[in-house]
């Protein structure tokens, strides 16, 4: 069953800015990323989302309820995580985290102070004297407290250092072990692909691929470089039948795609040659972006 | 429709600013009624009774008067400033920061929010103008006693302490001084006049508040007698003034004379006698006569008199001024009544008329008349409330902090500058028809004219604006 549904979802903000278009389904259960660079229309699809702006055409549904109507009533199954965070009042972090554990009606105050002992958080200081960092760690914290179905996060890894995003995407594999539902973009590739399940590709407002984060991660097709002795050996291995990606003469060096199948058929014929090294091109998913965006 | 939280949250963040203006309101009105002497202005009016100056005078005659301006400049400036930051503190700036995503990422609808923004925005000002009002009576009273009953002068203080009796007593029972000479003498020199003066001013005195009670005894007894009747209000109702210049009208009531005579410490009998002697013989015509047989205006011949005496006391005419029976020395008498070529002792009764009326007028500048101070309230708090959903309205129209300031902020005060320019120059007088506070016609309620339809203006405007802001906050895009 689809958590979040959003169907031929417009907001056109004229001179070719907002999102177009847009069909996304996020399962029960799932991770989803939602990757682009800085304006190509993440934070406008999440605005839609919490219901914060009305769209020009389509909808959004959370849950099979419609974004824009029943935004208060859809809040009950999600917590949300601002790109942009500026917390109300002026109060200690603690007494924001009370007050929005309360609001929300669900989450406890234990589950928060855990979360911020991971992050190693101290939420008694002021939230208007927070770094941003801080900040940020204080908005996770009220996220993951709260218990909620549905997690809505935008950029949530900004302004943490690399072993807070590894905190993060631990915080993230525990509520999918729970059951959450977790829709997040981001630009950073590392959290995505250690995270997500399935990726789509926001670009000028428009989704341009879906990816299946288990393909890139499990994919059967491998590439491997391989550098030959001489050019004789490198010419000889060349007249052979392989998918050859990349080919590199005066290095005698060449790139092959090989299925996991015919790895072994690989392994036969370079026993006849002089091999200086051999080694897997690694394709991850920071590769796959730059191809898609190039 | 209303979430406690967001309440809080509210006061939390404009609480301060509020409790600030309502300090420093509260605190300057006090200044202006603590401030106020009834000699200073008794002395200015009469000095400028019948000459142009009178007229713009007048407002400043009695203790409402002068806190017109109060309420005209001070008390609406305090409001602006407090309007325009807390409704842009309110909505506008929530949404400019990116907080507002907190208060709308939980199950509040928006509409809840901007009711609750709204219920707080509208109550703080409310109660803002509610405890200015009960400092500025609390702080008459103390100060004047001219809330619960008549108002306290320093004679009656003086008078009380020569017969250590309490204040409050011999106030409503004036006749008390006059039965007592070290009464008198105190009561004489805290009024600054001699004895015969004070004498005539004390039977003055005594006579205007038996009118007063009798006049309201009367008003009762019409009230249940014209009950049925669509006669309005103000046709049933008797005042002072107009028994005072009407005795007769109680003449058949014996309730209203058995009340006026309680005043005077009369029985009902004498008292009825003595009516019917001010009725035969008026002393307002009696008061013609004397000024016709004089050469000049009273206060010509006053000034010139003061001017006169003094130079033969040798001393300043403003202390001949503040202390009228100096002129009645022998050396100033006969120096004032050469100068005046009025007779010694007609310019004697003269000075001591002067020096009466000067002092039952001191005497009505302190009334304070509690529904003509709450109208002035009332007037106010609907004009910031009116001004105020203009700074709501922008909060909510704009996106941007910067930009609702200009509207919310912007509005407001050219109104407020608007109804200053008017004050100053007559040749702006049409400008009158684009500011809002003009709608706020504190002369009207003073003088107790047609004050109410511009008020329901006020509170329509108001009315209207909050409407629209929160239709408007509810069907925007927010950039949260």
């Amino acid at each position: 069953m689809a958590m979040i549904e959003i169907n031929n979802l417009t907001k056109d903000y004229g001179k070719g800015r907002g999102i177009f278009d847009i069909n996304l389904s996020v399962e029960k259960g799932e991770v989803f990323g939602f990757a682009g660079i800085n304006g190509a229309g993440k934070t406008t699809t999440i605005r839609n989302l919490m219901g914060f702006i009305k769209p020009d055409s389509g909808n959004a549904t959370i849950d099979g309820l419609d974004a824009t109507k029943k935004s208060a009533q859809i809040k009950q199954k999600v917590a949300y995580v601002p790109g942009e965070i500026n917390f109300p009042g002026n109060n200690s972090g603690e007494v924001f985290l009370k007050r929005q554990i309360e609001m929300l009606g669900h989450g406890s105050w234990e589950r928060c102070q855990e979360i911020c002992d991971e992050l190693q958080l101290d939420a008694t200081a002021n939230i208007k004297s927070m770094s941003k960092g801080m900040k940020q760690k204080t908005a996770l914290a009220a996220a993951f407290a709260a218990d909620s179905d549905i997690l809505i996060m935008d950029e949530p890894t900004t302004g943490l250092d690399p072993l807070m995003r590894d905190t993060f995407i631990k915080l993230v594999e525990e509520q999918k072990a729970l059951g959450k539902t977790i829709f997040m973009s981001s630009h950073i590739f590392k959290e995505m692909e250690e995270t997500c399940d399935r990726v789509a590709m926001i670009k000028d407002g428009k989704i341009i691929s879906r990816i299946d984060m288990d393909k890139i991660r499990y994919n059967p097709d491998k590439l491997f470089k391989i550098a030959f002795q001489d050019n004789e050996n490198f010419q000889h291995f060349t007249s052979l039948a392989y998918d050859f990606k990349e080919v590199k003469a005066d290095k005698n060096q060449v790139t092959v795609k090989v299925n996991d199948q015919n790895i072994n058929g690989l392994m036969n014929d370079l026993q006849h040659y002089q091999v200086v090294f051999f080694k897997e091109i690694k394709q991850s998913f920071e590769d796959y972006f730059n191809q898609t965006f190039k | 429709m209303f979430s406690k939280a967001i309440f809080k949250q509210s006061v939390r963040s404009n609480g301060t600013l509020w409790l600030v203006i309502t300090l420093v309101a509260s605190a300057l009105l006090s200044v202006f009624i603590v401030q106020f002497d009834p000699e200073d202005f008794a002395a200015l009016s009469s000095a400028a009774s019948g000459t142009s100056f009178d007229s713009v005078l007048s407002g400043f005659d009695s203790i409402l008067g002068t806190l017109e301006t109060f309420y005209k400049t001070i008390a609406i400036l305090l409001g602006l400033v407090y309007i325009i930051f807390s409704a842009n503190n309110l909505v506008v700036n929530e949404v400019d920061s990116g907080s507002m995503a907190y208060t709308l990422s939980t199950p509040t609808k928006r509409s809840t929010v901007i009711f609750t923004k709204m219920a707080y925005m509208i109550g703080s000002i409310i109660l803002m103008f509610g405890i200015v009002t009960g400092v500025g009576l609390g702080v008459s009273e103390v100060t004047h006693h001219n809330i619960t009953g008549e108002p306290m002068t320093e004679d009656v203080t003086a008078a009380a302490d020569a017969m250590d009796r309490k204040p409050s007593y011999v106030r409503s029972h004036l006749y008390m001084i006059e039965d007592d000479k070290y009464a008198v003498q105190a009561g004489a020199e805290a009024r600054n006049m001699d004895k015969d003066a004070y004498k005539q001013y004390l039977d003055q005195a005594i006579l205007r508040d038996s009118y007063d009670a009798a006049a309201e005894k009367l008003t009762d007894n019409r009230k249940d007698k014209y009950e049925d009747t669509d006669k309005s209000k103000s046709a049933i109702e008797i005042t002072q003034e107009e028994l005072s210049k009407n005795p007769k009208l109680m003449m058949n009531d014996n309730d209203a004379l058995e009340a006026g005579a309680k005043v005077t410490g009369q029985s009902v009998s004498d008292y009825r006698n003595s009516i019917n002697d001010e009725i035969k013989d008026d002393s307002a015509d009696k008061q013609k006569e004397l000024e016709k047989s004089l050469p000049a205006s009273p206060s010509i011949i006053m000034s010139t008199a003061q001017t006169a005496g003094a130079k033969a006391l040798n001393t300043s005419e403003s202390n001949i001024s503040d202390n009228m029976s100096l002129l009645k020395d022998d050396k100033a008498i006969k120096a004032a009544s050469e100068a005046t070529k009025v007779p010694e002792d007609q310019l004697k009764t003269l000075i001591d008329s002067s020096q009466v009326s000067a002092a039952l007028k001191s005497d009505e500048s302190l009334e304070f008349d509690v529904e003509t101070f709450t109208w002035l309230n009332v007037g106010a708090c609907l004009l910031i409330l009116a001004m105020g959903s203009i700074s709501f309205f922008a909060s909510t129209l704009f996106n941007r902090s910067n930009q609702a300031m200009v509207l919310g902020a912007g509005l407001p005060f050219a109104f407020f500058l608007i109804s200053l320019v008017i004050q100053q120059s007559d040749s702006l007088e049409n400008l009158k028809y684009v500011s809002l506070t003009t709608l706020y016609k504190t002369d009207e309620i003073l003088s107790n004219g047609d004050f109410g339809i511009p008020l329901l203006v006020l509170g329509g405007v108001a009315f209207v604006l909050y409407a629209a802001s929160a239709v408007i906050f509810q069907k925007k895009d927010l950039p949260l």
